[in-house]
C-alpha cells in the first residue's frame, strides 16, 4: 500500500487551507447569523465540500480515498462554523451513491442542510460493527407522509435550512428532505461545547411531507453504513488536522515565550509533553489513511479499523489539546488566545465517538477473532445488515 | 502486516513458508525472549540461523555477492512476516546482520566483506555489539574505550557494558576512541578470542544472562579491521542505526500484532471479557499502520524523519501496555505464572527493555521535538 501523499494531493489541501483562513470566519469570534450563512453559501458554492466524496466513490482508487482524506484534514486545521462534517463527510457521499438527484440539489444551492450521521449498532452474529440510523416513522396520509419524532443534537440545526431525516415507511427504510421552516417543525436552542458546531433537538410533530419525495432505494442501509463509515474516517482526518495545528501554535509559542531566561520550549517537560502528542497523532494518521485505503479494497478488518481509528485519533486530538492549553500557560485560558476553540473541538470529536458502543463493537470483534468458528443456527443471517427493517429486502 | 510484494518476493516468500512448515522443529516455535537456558537458547537461535543459511533464506535482500539473492527489500519483510507468523526464533545474528552488515557493505573494504559477511551468515562467527560504556549510554559521545595506534594495530583498553550475547560471541563491531587524532571516534571489528577480553555475564531483569560487561586490556585491533576509516565512527555508526530502524521495527511490529491475536485467542479460551483487549487492540493498530508508512518512505528511498521516533515509541511503549494488560486482565493467574503464562509473564519483563535499547524513549521524544523545531534544551 502506499502511503506517500503526491505533490498534487498537497497542493490542494495547502488551497483549501488558504481558502478556509481567507474566507471563513472564525468560529472563535462568535460570528452573526448572517456572516455564518454568507461563508456557507460561499463553501458551498466552492465545491470544496465535495471533495471528500471523490475519493469514496465505490471502485475509486484506493490512492484517491487516503488522497481525500489527507485533503480534509484542512477541515480541522481551519475550523469552519457550519455542519461540514455531516455534509462533506455523509450526506453528499450518501446522495452520490444512492442516486439521490433531489437531496444533491438541495446539498447543493446554497441552503444550509444538517442530519444525524448513523452510529454504531450493537453488533450482530458475524460481530462486523456497523452503522445503524435511528429512524423516525412516516404515517400515510392520503398522498402525503406524516413524520414525528425527536431527532436529538443535531449539529447546526438552529439556523439551518433542513434536515435529512431517516425515516421508515411500511417497514421500509427512506430518507426524507425537510425544511426546517415547514408546520410542525420546532428546532431547540442552541448548545454544546463545540462552537463550529451547537447541536439543538429538532422535534417533528405530525410533519406532513410529499411520499413521492421520500428517497428508498434498495440498499440504503447498505449505503448508511458505508457512508456513515466514511464519515467517521473525515471526523479523523479533522482530528489529525486539528491537532497538528495546536501543535505547530503551541511550539510556535514555547519557541517565543521566554521564562528563567530561556524559551519554554527548551524546558524538557514542556518539549515532551509536544513530543508525546505528536507521537499519538502521527499514529492517528498513520491508522486513518490505512483504514481508508483498507476500506477501498473492501479488506476484511477494515470495519473494525475504523471503529479503532475513531477511538485513538479522538483520543490523540484531546491530548493534543489538552497540551496546547497547558503548553500556553494563562494565555491558553483565555478565549483570545484561540487554543480553545481546538479543545472544544476535540472535546466534541471525544464525546460523539460513542466510546461504549465502540468499545462493544470492537469486543466482538475480538471475540470472532478468538473463536472465528461460523455462527450456529443464525448463520444465514450474518450476511445481512444487522438492524434490516423486516420487510426491507 | 499484509505487505504489497513484488511477484519475486511473493514467489520467494511461498516457498519460504514451505520450507518453514516442513523444518522448524515444534518445539522451536513461539520460545519466548529469555526462557530457560541461555546456552540453549543461543545454540537453538544459532542452529535455525544455519539451517536458513543452508537453505539460502537468509537475507534475500542482499547482493549475491555477499550471499544474499540480490531482492527487494520487500523480501526482507516477506522473510519476517512468515517467519513471524511461524513463531519461528530469530536466527542469532540478526543483530550484526541488521545493523552492522549494511554499514560494511556501505563503508568496508571489500577484504573486510569478503572476510565477515559470509561467516555472519552461515553462523560461524556469532556477532555483538559494543556501543555502550559504563560513562557512556544515551550519550555515546561519553565513550572512553581507547585504541592506541601501535605500527599495524591498535591497542584497545576500556569496558564495554550491557553487550548483548558477548559471551557467546566470536565478534565484535566497536566503537572506540583512536588516541592523538582530533575526533577519533571509530568503528572496529574485534575477535573477542583476543587475550585481553574478559566477559563476565549480568543477570537481567528476567533472570536470565544475555548481555554482559566486556573488559578490554590491552587488546589488539588490526589496522585493516577499521570500519570506514580512523575518525568515521559517527558516519558509520548512525547509518548503521538507521537501517535498523525500518526492518528491525517491521520485524517487533509484526510480533506485536501476532502476541495480540495470541493473548486474545488465551483469554478468550479461558472465558475472560472480550472486552479487555479493545485498548490493546487499538494500539497494535495504530503500531502496524506507523510502520508501514515508515516502510512505504524508507521504499521510497525517503528518509522517515521524525516518522522513525514516533515508531519506536509507539511500539515500544504500545508493546509494554499491551503486555501489562495482562496482568490486569488475567491477574493472578499470570503473577503467579501459571498456567500457559510464564512465557508472557517473562515477555512482559523483557519488555521493559524495549523503551531502554536502541535509544530510550525520553531520548525519542527529544528527537521529535527537535523534529518538530522546537528550541534545543541545552539552554
Ligand atoms: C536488553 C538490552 C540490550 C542491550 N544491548 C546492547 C548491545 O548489545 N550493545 C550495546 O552497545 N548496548 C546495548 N544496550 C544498551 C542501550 O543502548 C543503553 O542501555 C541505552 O542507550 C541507554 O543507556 P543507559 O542504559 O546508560 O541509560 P542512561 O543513558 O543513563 O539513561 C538513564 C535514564 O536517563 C534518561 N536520559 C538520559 N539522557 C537523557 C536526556 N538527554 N534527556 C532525557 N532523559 C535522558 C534515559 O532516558 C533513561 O531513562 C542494551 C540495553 C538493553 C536494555
Amino acid at each position: 500500500m502506499d502511503y506517500r501523499i503526491d505533490d498534487e494531493t498537497a497542493a490542494l489541501r495547502s488551497a483549501l487551507l488558504e481558502f478556509l483562513r481567507e474566507r471563513m470566519p472564525d468560529p472563535g469570534t462568535e460570528p452573526a447569523h448572517a456572516v455564518r450563512r454568507t461563508a456557507w453559501r460561499e463553501l458551498v458554492g466552492s465545491e470544496w465540500l465535495e471533495h471528500f466524496a471523490t475519493g469514496t466513490e465505490r471502485n475509486a482508487d484506493p490512492a484517491a480515498r487516503v488522497a481525500a482524506l489527507h485533503v480534509a484534514e484542512a477541515f480541522g486545521a481551519a475550523p469552519v462554523t457550519g455542519p461540514v462534517d455531516g455534509v462533506a463527510g455523509y450526506l453528499l457521499p450518501l446522495a452520490l451513491a444512492t442516486g439521490w438527484n433531489a437531496g444533491l440539489a438541495g446539498l447543493r444551492d446554497g441552503s444550509l442542510v444538517t442530519t444525524l450521521v448513523p452510529e454504531i449498532d450493537t453488533p450482530g452474529p458475524d460481530a462486523v460493527p456497523r452503522r445503524r440510523a435511528r429512524r423516525l416513522a412516516a404515517v400515510r396520509d392520503g398522498h402525503e407522509l406524516r413524520v414525528s419524532g425527536v431527532m436529538s443534537q443535531v449539529a447546526c440545526a438552529a439556523g439551518a435550512d433542513a434536515v435529512v431525516v431517516a425515516v421508515e415507511i411500511d417497514g421500509r427504510p427512506g430518507l426524507a428532505f425537510v425544511e426546517l421552516g415547514r408546520a410542525g417543525v420546532v428546532v431547540g436552542e442552541p448548545s454544546g461545547v463545540d462552537l463550529r458546531r451547537p447541536v439543538a433537538d429538532v422535534t417533528l410533530d405530525g410533519v406532513a411531507i410529499d411520499a413521492a419525495s421520500v428517497h428508498a432505494p434498495r440498499d440504503l442501509l447498505e449505503h448508511e453504513d458505508a457512508c456513515a463509515a466514511g464519515h467517521s474516517l473525515f471526523l479523523d482526518a479533522e482530528a489529525v488536522g486539528g491537532s497538528a495545528e495546536v501543535i505547530a501554535r503551541t511550539v510556535a509559542y514555547c519557541t517565543d515565550r521566554v521564562q528563567f531566561g530561556r524559551p519554554i520550549g527548551s524546558f524538557q517537560a514542556v518539549r515532551h509533553r509536544v513530543a508525546d502528542v505528536t507521537a499519538k497523532v502521527e499514529g492517528a494518521r498513520s491508522l486513518a489513511y490505512r483504514v481508508a485505503w483498507d476500506l477501498a479494497t473492501a479488506a476484511p478488518g477494515a470495519p473494525a479499523d475504523v471503529v479503532a481509528s475513531r477511538l485513538w485519533s479522538s483520543g490523540a486530538y484531546l491530548a493534543a489539546g489538552e497540551a496546547a492549553v497547558q503548553c500556553h500557560g494563562g494565555a491558553g485560558f483565555t478565549w483570545e488566545q484561540g487554543v480553545h476553540l481546538f479543545y472544544r473541538a476535540a472535546l466534541s470529536g471525544r464525546g460523539g465517538a460513542g466510546l461504549g458502543a465502540a468499545r462493544i463493537a470492537l469486543a466482538a470483534h475480538l471475540g470472532a477473532l478468538a473463536d472465528p468458528t461460523p455462527p450456529g443456527p443464525d448463520a444465514e443471517r450474518a450476511a445481512e445488515p444487522v438492524g434490516a427493517i423486516d420487510g426491507a429486502r | 502486516m499484509d505487505l504489497a510484494l513484488s511477484g519475486e518476493a511473493a514467489a520467494y516468500r511461498d516457498q519460504l513458508r514451505s520450507w518453514v512448515e516442513e523444518h522448524l522443529p515444534a518445539q522451536w516455535r513461539d520460545v519466548p525472549v529469555g526462557s530457560g537456558d541461555d546456552a540453549e537458547y543461543v545454540r537453538m537461535r544459532r542452529e535455525w540461523g544455519r539451517m536458513l543459511h543452508r537453505g539460502g533464506w537468509l537475507a534475500p535482500h542482499w547482493p549475491t555477492i555477499h550471499g544474499g539473492r540480490g531482492l527487494g527489500v520487500d523480501a526482507q519483510l516477506a522473510f519476517l512476516d512468515v517467519l513471524v507468523a511461524a513463531g519461528a526464533p530469530e536466527q542469532m545474528n540478526t543483530n550484526g546482520m541488521g545493523i552492522f552488515a549494511p554499514a560494511l557493505m556501505a563503508f568496508g573494504t571489500e577484504a573486510q566483506q569478503d572476510r565477515y559477511l559470509g561467516p555472519m551468515l552461515a553462523h560461524d562467527d556469532i556477532w555483538c555489539q559494543g556501543f555502550s560504556e559504563p560513562g557512556a549510554g544515551s550519550d555515546l559521545g561519553g565513550l572512553a574505550t581507547r585504541a592506541v595506534p601501535d605500527g599495524d594495530r591498535f591497542v584497545v583498553s576500556g569496558q564495554k557494558v550491557w553487550t548483548s550475547y558477548a559471551l557467546f560471541a566470536q565478534r565484535c563491531y566497536l566503537m572506540v576512541r583512536v588516541t592523538g587524532v582530533a575526533n577519533g571516534v571509530t568503528m572496529v571489528v574485534l575477535h573477542m578470542d583476543r587475550p585481553g577480553v574478559t566477559v563476565r555475564p549480568l543477570r537481567n531483569i528476567t533472570g536470565s544472562s544475555e548481555f554482559c560487561e566486556v573488559f578490554l586490556d590491552d587488546v589488539t585491533v588490526d589496522a585493516d579491521d577499521v570500519v570506514g576509516g580512523i575518525g568515521a565512527g559517527w558516519r558509520v555508526a548512525t547509518y548503521a542505526l538507521a537501517r535498523e530502524r525500518s526492518t528491525g521495527l517491521a520485524q517487533r511490529a509484526l510480533q506485536l500484532s501476532r502476541e495480540l491475536e495470541l493473548m486474545n485467542a488465551q483469554l478468550h479460551r479461558d472465558g475472560h471479557d472480550d472486552g479487555v483487549l479493545v485498548e490493546a487492540f487499538v494500539r497494535s493498530r495504530v503500531v502496524d499502520s506507523t510502520v508501514r508508512r515508515v516502510l512505504a518512505t524508507v521504499a521510497d528511498g525517503d528518509e522517515p524523519g521524525m516518522l522513525a521516533p514516533v515508531a519506536k515509541v509507539l511500539w515500544s511503549e504500545g508493546h509494554q501496555a499491551q503486555l501489562t494488560t495482562l496482568v490486569e486482565a488475567a491477574g493472578p493467574e499470570v503473577t503467579g505464572a501459571g498456567g500457559g503464562w510464564s512465557d508472557w509473564l517473562r515477555a512482559l519483563l523483557f519488555s521493559r527493555a524495549e523503551t531502554i535499547y536502541g535509544g530510550t524513549s525520553e531520548i525519542q521524544r527529544n528527537l521529535i521535538a527537535k523534529s518538530l523545531g522546537m528550541p534545543s534544551d541545552r539552554g
